[in-house]
Formats: structure tokens, C-alpha cells, sequence
């Protein structure tokens, strides 16, 4: 029953678009906090969203804020809260890439393994599974800090420019800018001499690049707001 | 035996969530208080004169820890943590209209979720939150048609799916 749409055929009887935009522009009601958590929480319920393993875990990570947290209202426990958002989806990003870039090197070794005659293009792409690991690495490192209960800011920036020095080591690769577009990323790299299979379904290299881009901002941004939190 | 469609008030609510083998008491009223929470934000805008007001949040991170219980299939030591400590809750909510109505069903709502609670207490929880939720409603159209606001679908889900 939880999972199904809050009313029926996107009815919204109890005016929940106008309350939101007000949740939004807080300031009108002398509520000078960012409400967009529980405004989205409240969206998905609405809708009937089905909630991933992570997206739970974060919620129960919300929910079990102490106490004495609690109690000291939304200024207080709103920014608390975007913290936690910020870390579980730092955390999922760091996941899904390490996935992503499993798949990519999987298919690199097979397809260099084709190569028994080593064309040149083999030889001079050697170093793409090199950096990979190197990144692999990286975000085992992110990993592992993301999964603490107050993850180090210091360490965190650490991470996240060492993740933006690797995405544009990888964009050079593609024959690229480091500010990466993937759709048109793809439909170069198969002009850019670079022949075996770097494409994945979405483990490609390039979506790989991005995404160690994307996530040293996430990195950084992160690492910003636990420092303004003290 | 009481058929849903029996079903026109409080009572007639709780003897058929009495009459059901499983407790599908506090996904009923959890999803009652949450389509009625939009009616509390908004008295709550018009009404709190306090910036940063805890009370305010209660509503909130009870509902948040329900729809997490109610998800979990944790033990009970475990499912305990995530529901707010209560103590004076309802106590306080003693303001007129819809809105202290809503924020009633909610708190009831959440209640009903307490874990080792006896099943008849929760269902009577259960059926004064619905309630509570259809009267908010009602300061918007009529009681009845409230009634079925509330309750209409998920009277046909609950005859036909588990939860």
C-alpha cells in the first residue's frame, strides 16, 4: 500500500504544490533554511517511488539523528540531514564508478588479448588500464572514508583533487577537453585511433572520465559543507 | 464480519481491522497522516509565530520514522531506535482546527507503529488516525467525501493485497 501513489490519478486535494513552493522560498515564512530534503521526500511519496537499498539507508541514517538534535529544529537539523545526503550519494557515485570501471577493464584486457599482433594503437593505449587502476584505487580510498560516521573534509579534498588530476589524464586519453560532454564524446572516440573496445554499454572510458570528474565535485562539495558545519 | 464497504467510521474502522488476520493497521494510517501532513505545513506557516519551532519537525521526523519502520524488517530492539521518543506528544497538540486534527493523526499514526504493541491497541490507533486525517480533510470539502478521500482506494487495496 506504501508504494502505490499517495492519491489517485495525480490528484493533489490538500494543495501540496502550493506548500512546496513556499517550503522552497522559506524566507516568506521567516524559515531561513533549505527545506528541498523534505520537500523531495515528500514528492516521492506523492508519487508512489520505489526507494533503492541506499536511498533506505540514508533515510534511516535520518531518522536516527539523536535526539537532542532534533530539538533544536530545522535550522539546526536541516543542514545535519544535507550532510547525510550528500555522503550516501557521494557514496553510491563511488559505487556505481567502481562498478563501471570493473566492467571497463574486463573489457580492455579482452580485447588487448585479441590483439596478438600488437598494432600500434594497442601499444600506445597501454597506459589506459594503468590509469584505470589507479583510479579503482582512488575510489576504494573514497570508499572507505565515505563509509565513516564523520568522514575527514581534509581527506575528502585530498581524494577529490587527486579524482580530477585522474579524470583529465583519462580526458586526454579521449582526445578531449576535460569538461566532457559524453554523447559527443562517444561519437569521437572512434575517430581518435583509439580501436578496441572502449565502449562498454556505460562502462566506456569516456562515461568513466566523467565520472571521476563528477564525482571530485561531489567530493569537494562535500567536504566544503562539513568544514561550514564545524 | 465486517466488509470494507461497512466501513463509514471510526468504529466500523477498527472492527474491521480487528476482523484481519495481519496488522495492516500502521500502513493505513501512516499513509492517511501523510496525505493530510500538506494541511499541517500549512497551518503551521500561518500560525507559528516561532522561527526554528521543534514542535513543527516532530510531524515531520515522525512520519519519516514510520514509512523506515515500516520498511524494516529489523528485530525489534533495532525498529524501537527509529521511532521518536513520544513522552508529552500528544499532550501538546491541543490546538483548534484541521490542522491540529492532522498533526493528531499523525502522531497516532506513528504510534501504531510502536513495535510489541498489542494488536487491538494498534488498530484502534490505526482507525482514530484515518479519522483524523478524513476530519482535517473535511475543512476542505465534506466529512463523507473526506471519508472516502482518505480511505476510498485503500479500502479496495486492503480487501485485495497484502501489504
Amino acid at each position: 500500500m506504501l508504494k502505490q501513489p499517495l492519491w489517485r490519478s495525480g490528484e493533489d486535494p490538500v494543495g501540496w504544490v502550493r506548500i512546496r513552493s513556499d517550503l522552497l522560498h522559506a524566507d516568506t515564512h521567516d524559515l531561513g533554511t533549505d527545506w528541498s530534503f523534505w520537500v523531495t521526500w515528500y514528492d516521492e511519496i506523492m508519487q508512489g517511488k520505489t526507494r533503492s537499498e541506499w536511498e533506505w539507508g540514508m533515510l534511516e541514517a535520518v531518522v536516527l539523528i539523536d535526539d537532542e538534535h532534533w530539538g533544536k529544529g530545522p535550522s539546526h537539523i536541516n543542514p545535519m540531514i544535507d550532510l547525510i545526503v550528500k555522503q550516501y550519494e557521494a557514496l553510491q557515485e563511488v559505487r556505481r564508478l567502481k562498478n563501471q570501471n570493473y566492467e571497463l577493464q574486463e573489457a580492455i584486457a579482452a580485447s588487448q588479448n585479441r590483439l596478438h599482433n600488437n598494432p600500434p594503437e594497442a601499444i600506445a593505449n597501454a597506459a589506459i588500464p594503468n590509469k584505470l587502476q589507479v583510479l579503482w584505487n582512488e575510489l576504494d580510498v573514497a570508499e572507505v572514508e565515505l563509509e565513516k560516521a564523520s568522514p575527514n573534509p581534509d581527506r575528502l579534498q585530498e581524494i577529490a583533487k587527486r579524482l580530477l588530476g585522474l579524470a583529465a589524464d583519462l580526458a586526454k586519453y579521449c582526445g578531449q577537453k576535460a569538461d566532457l560532454a559524453i554523447s559527443k564524446a562517444a561519437e569521437e572516440i572512434g575517430t581518435s585511433g583509439t580501436k578496441w573496445a572502449i565502449r562498454v554499454g556505460a562502462g566506456s572510458l569516456v562515461a568513466q572520465t566523467e565520472g571521476a570528474q563528477n564525482l571530485g565535485k561531489m567530493l569537494f562539495d562535500l567536504a566544503k559543507t562539513l568544514t561550514i558545519g564545524g | 464480519m465486517v466488509d470494507t464497504s461497512d466501513i463509514v467510521d471510526q468504529e466500523s474502522l477498527k472492527k474491521w481491522l480487528n476482523a484481519q488476520s495481519g496488522s495492516q493497521a500502521p500502513a493505513l494510517a501512516c499513509r492517511a497522516a501523510l496525505r493530510v501532513l500538506p494541511i499541517f505545513l500549512e497551518w503551521w506557516f500561518t500560525r507559528s509565530k516561532t522561527k526554528d519551532d521543534p514542535s513543527f519537525f516532530d510531524i515531520l521526523r515522525i512520519l519519516l520514522s514510520s514509512l523506515v519502520v515500516l520498511r524494516a524488517d529489523d528485530d525489534d530492539a533495532k525498529r524501537a531506535a527509529y521511532v521518536p521518543n513520544l513522552n508529552g506528544f500528544v499532550s501538546t497538540r491541543d490546538d483548534e482546527g484541521y490542522a491540529a486534527e492532522a498533526a493528531g493523526a499523525t502522531t497516532m499514526a506513528v504510534m501504531a507503529v510502536v513495535p510489541n504493541a498489542e494488536k487491538a491497541w494498534v488498530d484502534k490507533c490505526a482507525a482514530e488516525a484515518v479519522f483524523g486525517a478524513a476530519l482535517s480533510l473535511s475543512f476542505k470539502r465534506n466529512f463523507q467525501a473526506s471519508c472516502f478521500s482518505i480511505l476510498g482506494n485503500d479500502q479496495r487495496r486492503l480487501s485485495s493485497e497484502s501489504l
